[in-house]
């Protein structure tokens, strides 16, 4: 699995897990927070609505208990009915206008006497008056028999049908112009009808969250005001109240079902007769936590994914991109090429892996090239070809005795006459002759995909495993190199050299010889022996390339050379004997032309010398001389048949020449 | 707006709480050089020329306090019990109840000779006044109005109570309960003194219809006679002499009793229960019913005097001018304010409560 991968795989569940965590804390908080501020908000409100309210019924009662106190009041009260209604109800009417003006909520001012007849009363606005005779009222007979002077009720105005407030104060004076010793009696009521403006005001206009709302209920449960109009007068379940005056006693949210929804109710008791109820749908609660919880969700995941992406960014650019030019960089190393260099400039552990590197990558080319040169420089004594063929691919493999048997020609060159050429040479020129001369040859025999056994002084052994063809086009090719080569000898003044090369064809046994610590490697047949006989034979027939009966029978295309027979020879000591051929394009071309020329007749001669019919021999070869006086065989064959005819031949000739060189 | 005015009143309550405070201490320290009358009136209803004779001739101070209607006057009176004035001019319908509060002493006549110029009829109009009062002038209440403003003839109370749309808050009332409702009820053909609940509930809406037209509540020296001259009320209730003696300040203002008849009234002098200076008071009261006195003052004022021997230092276009000296016409379809009951005027202070406010 690539490390990008790995990383991404170890990378995404680490970061999704953190942040999906700091996602959840961070909604679960918020969440939180926006229920308490939705609660706080409902509490506020409550807590408002509730102050407001006591002040308001606070100021009513501290401005009832003034009122009562107007001088003028009192002396309403106690004039009798001609000054009251001939001089003081006037201005009395008058001052309650400047109350009513001054507290526009109080739209009615009253006094009721102690039986219940409304004396005076100043209205706000044009308000009919439903009845004078307030005796019989329900409020009046509770006020009548209230233990408190001075109290707040709520009560429906039945001259308007609307709930209001009813503040009243019970005139209990003293008639202090006449005696202070006087009992104070109740002289009548002062009466103050006050338009819960306030509270109509937050039933309709307040709102929790959404769709909370507040509503207004007596201590029976019967609501009072509600936004909506329809519900005001309707009374709430008994059971249902009961909790809900509970905890507005005990200041809780409690959760209940109201009206088919969950809903959170806060209460508060503003008056012993009233009391506020705040609603605030759960669902909206959950649909806020809702909404939260997306904006959340998307932050967190973006969170992710932005982040995930610079990671993997920087992770890639800082780390897996370098990480992979050095798995690249290795793989080009294993391939084989050692020029990589990595431009990691990093000051970290990577830059320091990658210099590390660049510098393993160099030693390894410089160690590699001084391997390759060793290789070379031991190719050049073990040819590279040798190890091959024993199947080995260096020279390090090759153990004592390794071997293989192989179908090879093997080709023997040698300078002819070289020990007198050698003798006339100070050593360095000898080695500066041989050198020259066998870098000449050397290139030529790779050409052919042949490779030199060794160095013989100045012979040269070479193999060839393509087929022997491979062997007799470059001993053609070393011929026509040599020409050339002594032309460059000639023009310098040096005589030129002749060489002679012999090739055989069979199978040869290639292996390791020695002991442990020094080997070569050689090629033991007798095939070889007998190349470098053939090639001995050269400097007698004065040929520069003959061949075995063995490569000429393996050429693939011999009709490609001009090749004649030559002689039937056999070395001393084996029993077989073996026909020698001449590859004539490895002699001059005038001399290959006239050998060509007389090559038919060459091999009649040839043949009848096999016949014994020495005489025609030597006629056929003298003409064949007549035509190439340098043909050194016809001459050899002339003197043959001479010694023949005059010594006669054994009784067991063959017609085979036995070689008695070396 | 509303505030302001509830402070004003306040205000003007303490105000008059003050000086009546001041005036008994100005009175005791003034009695000790010249003794002065204190002499409790309507504003603009004495001849300053009678005054000055008086003081030289008594070697005394003459002092009036003004008051601006007759329910402002019974305020005042109660607030001191009657307390700080030796005199005061009391309308027929409140004498009865001044004397029940023993706010003004019976009359010693043999010391007011001049009495035997005084019509009988005017003595006894009202209960008590007989022996308590001697009659000072009597009169009627008008429309008032712009001729050069208001459009066409003016000859009914509708027109003030029902007024044509040009006259938005262009007019001027009364602020007296007994005489705005009084007359509203005279617009409706009933009797100003009515008690019936109908009448006066029909009055109630009349006045409530009338009130965007109304710039102001006010008696005495408010309306009309400077708003009215400066045109800033077009129409307005009047009393009689106080319209004429504002002709003479705009030639433009007319004076009208309507058709429907209206209210007349009648004032009287009384001396104060508590006064110390009762003799001089009467001395006064004589002084001004020299027939000579009382012709100066009547024609000076522009009101009918019930003095039959002042008529005739009075020039004839003065006693034959119909708006001092209504004919029998209009007299006939008129009445008298009455004294009306508690309850009676309860319910009419709780109606004017509702107008004013």
């Amino acid at each position: 699995m690539p490390l990008r991968e790995k990383i991404l795989i170890t990378l995404t569940p680490l970061l999704f897990l953190q942040f999906f965590i700091l996602g959840w804390i961070a909604y679960e908080r918020l969440k939180s927070i926006s229920q308490q501020t939705t609660f706080e908000q409902m509490n506020t409100l409550v807590n408002q609505v509730s102050l407001h309210v006591k002040s308001d019924l606070e100021s009513l009662s501290a401005n009832i208990e003034l009122f009562s106190n107007s001088e003028l009041l009192q002396k309403y009260m106690f004039a009798d009915e001609e000054d009251r209604y001939g001089i003081w109800q006037r201005p009395l009417l008058t001052l309650f206008s400047s109350y009513i003006t001054a507290y526009p909520d109080y739209y009615e001012i009253r006094v009721l006497l102690p039986d219940g007849y409304e004396d005076t009363r100043f209205t706000m606005g044009d308000l009919p008056n439903v009845q004078e005779e307030e005796g019989e009222s329900i409020y009046f007979q509770e006020m009548a028999q209230s233990k408190h002077t001075l109290d707040i009720n709520l009560y429906r105005n039945p001259d308007n049908q609307e709930i209001a407030f009813l503040a009243y104060k019970k005139l209990i004076l003293r008639e202090t112009y006449k005696s202070t010793l006087d009992e104070p009696t109740l002289r009548g009521y002062l009466v103050i009808t006050k338009r819960p403006e306030f509270i109509e005001q937050q039933t309709r206009e307040s709102r929790i969250g959404k769709n909370g709302w507040l509503f207004f209920t007596n201590d029976q449960g019967i609501i009072l005001f509600h936004p909506d109009e329809q519900q005001a007068e309707q009374a709430l379940s008994n059971d249902l109240f009961e909790r809900l005056v509970q905890n507005a006693k005990s200041h809780t949210v409690f959760k209940e079902t109201y009206q088919g929804q969950m809903v959170f109710f806060q209460g508060v008791q503003l008056h012993p007769h009233l009391f506020l109820f705040a609603v605030l749908p759960e669902k909206e609660i959950l649909s806020d936590s809702q909404t939260l919880g997306i904006i959340v969700a998307i932050i967190t995941f973006a969170s992710i994914f932005i982040t995930g992406g610079v990671f993997f960014i920087l992770m890639n650019f800082l780390l897996i991109r370098p990480i992979r030019q050095l798995d690249q960089a290795t793989k080009e190393i294993a391939s084989g090429n050692l020029d990589v260099h990595l431009d990691i400039t990093t000051q970290d552990e990577i830059g320091s892996l990658a210099s590390e590197f660049n510098k393993m990558a160099s030693d390894l080319k410089t160690s590699h090239k001084k391997l390759e040169e060793i290789n070379e420089a031991s190719s050049r004594f073990v040819p590279i070809q040798f190890l091959h063929l024993l199947n080995k691919e260096n020279i390090i493999d090759v153990a004592l005795g390794n071997n293989t048997q192989l179908n090879m020609s093997v080709l023997f060159s040698d300078i002819r006459a070289f020990t007198t050429l050698s003798e006339q040479m100070s050593p360095e020129e000898n080695f500066k002759f041989l050198n020259s001369y066998l870098s000449q040859m050397g290139p030529i025999i790779r050409k052919y995909n042949g490779f030199i056994d060794k160095y013989i002084g100045d012979s040269i052994m070479a193999l060839f495993d393509k087929g022997p063809d491979d062997a007799v086009l470059g001993a053609i090719d070393m011929s026509r190199e040599l020409a050339e080569y002594n032309q460059g000898r000639k023009s310098a003044g040096y005589p030129a050299i002749q060489i002679g090369i012999g090739i055989n064809t069979g199978d040869l046994m290639l292996g390791t010889i020695g002991e442990h610590n020094r080997m070569e490697g050689t090629v033991i047949s007798d095939a070889v022996n007998l190349a470098s006989r053939i090639e001995g034979m050269t400097k007698m027939y004065e040929a520069s390339i003959l061949i075995s009966e063995q490569t000429f029978n393996h050429l693939i295309k011999p009709s490609h050379y001009s090749i004649r027979v030559l002689d039937r020879v056999k070395v001393k000591g084996k029993l077989e004997s073996v026909t020698v051929f001449e590859v004539l394009d490895g002699e001059s071309p005038e001399l290959r032309d006239k050998k060509l020329k007389t090559q038919n007749r060459f091999e009649e001669a040839i043949t009848l010398y096999g016949l014994m019919k020495f005489e025609e021999v030597i006629q056929i070869m003298k003409e064949v001389l007549v035509q190439c006086p340098e043909d050194m065989a016809a001459k050899i064959y002339i003197e043959r048949c001479e010694s023949f005819l005059k010594e006669g031949v054994g009784e067991h000739w063959t017609g085979i020449t036995e070689l008695y060189i070396k | 707006m509303k505030k302001n005015m509830a402070i004003c009143w306040r205000l003007s309550l303490l105000v008059l709480i003050l000086l009546t405070f001041s005036y008994k201490i100005t009175d005791v320290y003034a009695s000790s050089e010249k003794e002065t009358l204190v002499f409790l009136t309507w504003a603009d209803y004495m001849d300053p020329d009678l005054i000055k004779r008086f003081e030289e001739k008594f070697n005394t101070k003459l002092k009036q306090v003004y008051f601006e209607s007759d329910e402002q006057r019974e305020q005042k009176l109660a607030l001191t019990s009657g307390q700080g004035y030796d005199l005061v001019v009391v309308s027929g319908a409140y004498v009865a109840a001044h004397t029940k509060r023993q706010w003004i002493a019976p009359l010693d006549f043999s010391q007011i000779p001049n009495i035997q110029h005084i019509a009988p009829r005017w003595r006894t109009a009202f209960p008590k006044t007989e022996n308590y009062t001697v009659p000072y002038f009597w009169g009627t209440i008008g429309i008032t109005y712009r001729k050069d403003l208001v459009s066409g003839e003016v000859n009914s109370w509708k027109q003030l109570f029902q007024p044509d749309e040009s006259l938005r808050g262009k007019i001027g009332m009364f602020n007296d309960s007994k005489e705005v409702i009084g007359i509203a009820l005279k617009a409706l053909n009933y009797s100003i003194n009515s008690k019936d609940r109908k009448e006066l509930t029909e009055a109630e809406k009349l006045l409530i219809t009338q009130k965007p037209f109304v710039k102001m509540y006010s008696t005495g020296d408010l309306v009309p006679k400077k708003v009215m001259v400066e045109g800033k009320v077009w129409m307005g209730m009047a009393y009689n002499g106080e319209a004429l003696l504002l002709q003479e300040r705009h030639p433009e203002i007319r004076f009208v009793v309507p058709e429907e008849g209206t209210g007349l009234w009648v004032d009287y002098l009384a001396v104060m229960q508590s006064s110390k200076k009762k003799e001089l008071a009467m001395a006064f009261i004589n002084f001004l019913n020299t027939p000579k006195n009382a012709a100066q003052l009547a024609s000076f004022l522009n009101y009918a005097t019930p003095n039959h021997a002042a008529e005739k230092f009075m020039p004839p276009e003065y006693l034959k001018n119909p708006l001092i000296y209504p004919n029998q016409e209009v007299l006939a379809k008129s009445e008298f304010f009455k004294k009306l009951s508690p309850r009676s005027e309860r319910k009419r202070n709780l109606i004017f409560s509702k107008i004013v406010h």
